[in-house]
């Protein structure tokens, strides 16, 4: 089992709280296209002898791509890579991007599962977040990806938003709801570093959600989408019975994956599995072009990744998806919990932060509100 | 002799003055602040709007005097759900909240709760009064069959519709097929009415029924006994009215919380008297902040 990733770089606008790297300009799209396509080639050899069984077009905004380009990327993967006959192949989607006929082509050259940037259904926070799409334009999205025959639809949404109460949250969740999504991933509201949002708050334009406001959003969030019959099977990230995002599960579970494209991570095992390697591309698209172009790899860095790095990252990961299988970290690394983890084990089970359900230590909904805490005094 | 006497009660009479001053002032405290009291226990308040819910009706930073002689006074409000009456004044009222009227009250409490958990004071619109049959039907609002004309300052409401049918968990009553968008038809009860308390009903009316001081029992067949009464049957002691936000998308109201009873109403909202746009730090732009425009505006 392995992945690969597409990052395509383009937006029509920049979202005030986006750190993806994506540029407003569609003019360097076919020296990026031609530098995909060189990189995707570059790596055949790595990827001979492995089976992709998901594939990922994120950005940016994928869905700006037309379906030739998107075409073309897709045969290239394919006559590069060994792509499984049911791989889940999702491209991330904007309201606002899409018209049917697009839609209808993508699905017809094997898109399987569309993630819809949804992100509210009230069109003043819509504003806010600086989308330049409106809430009828999202459930649109969601009818017309439906009747082009997508029936694996996801829907990502924002919560925590500056002064969100639980009712405007409710509102988008119910909305969401509605929509009969197969998935849904909520993220709570991130003021990251060099974003415009980031230059708000610190210029107090909008303070962020205090810590406990965000809790009891996701809280809430957890329990309404599982009275819903929706799973919760990492943090942000809720699916109906069997349509979890195989790709999604493929980082958390340290699967090898290839990424394309500028800022696109790969992670790639040793064979005996006890290293890794990881690299990731520069986040500017002339540069990465320019470089493939040159016959270089357009690095931005590339590092080893030792044992206890691996143990560190399977504890974390196994956390904020559905639980460390610790039979398994055992057999796998050669490496068992010390005294001192397995006290921690026995706290965070006392203190009703998570269960043991034979060898899988699983967050419970207030474990999980702590996931990056608990990480930390279990990592070694 | 005479003079001195005159003299040495004078003296006197100045030794006295002051207290007596004082005492002055005391009286015209005690009445002023008594009627005061009084005329905010039973004639007016001033109240500050908090949310958004009745944009553009009414905006937050509002403030708007509420007559509260109007609907009649309710010191039971004071001390809900018990028998026991605050020793005030209780007068009648010179008339009902109509539909359509723009009404303050207290908070009658979350959906599943038998008292309210917070105390906090309310504006919105009086939708339906008692045996008035309230249905919405893609976020347009019936009242017995009719549709009644959307508030004319309300804000547009501009979100997807949640389709009917769809269950809204946070609904009330519980469990019903209703969602904000597409609500009822649900009846209002009144006073003096008799109900009947089923197991189809019972998120509707139990609640209702508890309030008013009622014991409920399920029965092992799954009915409902009020009172050790195996029919179910109850009489409403009080009116109830059905109330929404202007802002129909952004409302705390009946559709989610229930009924409010008739002695939870505070009064009607009458003039914004002051308005501000937010509340900068400074004094100064405090004023420059004042919505001049909205001051005086009568409340409709």
């Amino acid at each position: 089992m392995a992945s690969l990733y597409l990052h395509i770089p383009f937006c029509e606008r920049k979202c005030l709280y986006c750190d993806f790297y994506s540029i407003e300009s569609l003019a360097p799209m076919e020296e990026f296209l031609a530098g995909l396509a060189v990189e995707i080639q570059s790596y055949a050899p790595r990827g001979e002898g492995t089976r992709f069984d998901t594939v990922f077009f994120g950005g940016g905004t994928p869905s700006l791509l037309t379906p030739g380009q998107l075409g073309s990327i897709l045969s290239r993967l394919r006559s590069t890579y060994t792509i499984a006959t049911d791989a889940e192949i999702t491209l991330e989607t904007n309201p606002g991007t899409v018209t049917p006929e697009k839609l209808a082509a993508f699905r017809s050259m094997g898109v399987n599962r569309l993630s819809i940037g949804i992100q509210s259904f009230r069109d003043d926070e819509l504003q806010f977040l600086g989308r330049i799409h409106d809430s009828s334009q999202a459930v649109e999205a969601v009818r017309l990806a439906r009747g082009a025959g997508f029936d694996n639809v996801s829907i990502d949404l924002i919560y925590s938003l500056p002064g969100q109460t639980p009712d405007r949250w409710m509102y988008t969740l119910e909305r969401g709801l509605a929509l009969d999504p197969q998935h849904i991933s909520a993220y709570s509201l991130i003021v990251e570093d060099n974003t415009p949002l980031a230059r708000m708050v610190r210029a107090r334009q909008v303070s962020p959600n205090p810590v406990e406001a965000e809790a009891a959003l996701f809280e809430l969030t957890m329990r309404i989408l599982e009275e819903n019959g929706f799973e919760h099977y990492e943090v942000s990230n809720y699916a109906k019975p069997g349509a979890r995002s195989r790709h999604n599960y493929s980082y958390w579970s340290h699967v090898n994956y290839l990424g394309f494209g500028p800022s696109a991570h790969s992670f790639w095992r040793s064979d005996d599995g006890r290293s890794g390697e990881r690299w990731a591309n520069v986040a500017n698209v002339s540069t990465y072009s320019r470089r493939l172009r040159d016959q270089e790899r357009p690095l931005a860095f590339d590092e080893k990744v030792g044992l206890k790095e691996l143990v560190n990252e399977r504890i974390f990961l196994g956390l904020r998806s559905d639980g460390i299988d610790l039979r398994r970290l055992e057999t796998e690394f050669a490496i068992g919990l010390d005294s001192a983890q397995r006290e921690t084990v026995r706290q965070l089970v006392q203190e009703s932060l998570a269960v043991l359900q034979g060898d899988m230590l699983r967050l419970t909904p207030r474990g999980f509100v702590l996931c990056d805490e608990i990480a930390a005094r279990l990592m070694v | 002799m005479e003079e001195v006497a005159r003299k040495e009660r004078e003296k006197s009479e100045d030794a006295l003055r002051p207290a007596l001053r004082l005492r002055d002032y005391l009286q015209v405290l005690i009445v002023t602040v008594s009627a005061a009291l009084l005329l905010k226990a039973c004639a007016i308040e001033a109240f500050r709007i908090e949310t958004g819910s009745m944009e553009n009706t009414l905006l937050v930073g509002d403030f708007v005097l509420v007559n509260k002689l109007v609907y009649g006074v309710h010191p039971r409000a004071e001390l809900p759900f018990t028998d026991l009456k605050l020793p005030g004044i209780s007068l009648p009222p010179f008339m009902r909240p109509r539909p359509g009227d723009v009404i303050a009250f207290q908070f009658p409490g979350d959906r599943d709760d038998l008292l309210p958990r917070r105390r906090a004071k309310y504006v919105k619109r009086c939708i339906g009064s008692p045996h008035d049959t309230v249905q919405i039907i893609d976020r347009r609002v019936f009242l017995n069959g009719r549709e009644l004309p959307s508030p004319p300052r309300a804000r547009a409401a501009g979100g997807p519709i949640l389709p009917p049918g769809r269950h809204q968990q946070r609904i009330y009553p519980a469990g019903a097929p209703f969602n904000e968008d597409n609500y009822g038809p649900l009846v209002v009860p009144g006073e003096g009415d008799t109900l009947r308390l089923t197991r189809e009903n019972y998120s509707q009316w139990g609640i209702v029924a508890e309030r008013e001081g009622h014991t409920i029992e399920r029965t092992p067949e799954g009915t409902y006994s009020v009172d050790g009464d195996s029919s179910g049957l109850f009489r409403v002691a009080r009116n109830y009215y059905f109330v929404m936000g202007d802002n129909r998308e952004d409302s705390y109201d009946s559709r989610f919380w229930g009924l409010l009873p008739e002695d939870f109403i505070i009064g009607k909202p009458i003039v914004i008297y002051w308005s501000w746009n937010g509340t900068p730090p400074t004094l100064l732009e405090r004023w420059l902040d004042v919505r001049w425009g909205r001051v005086g505006t009568i409340v409709r």
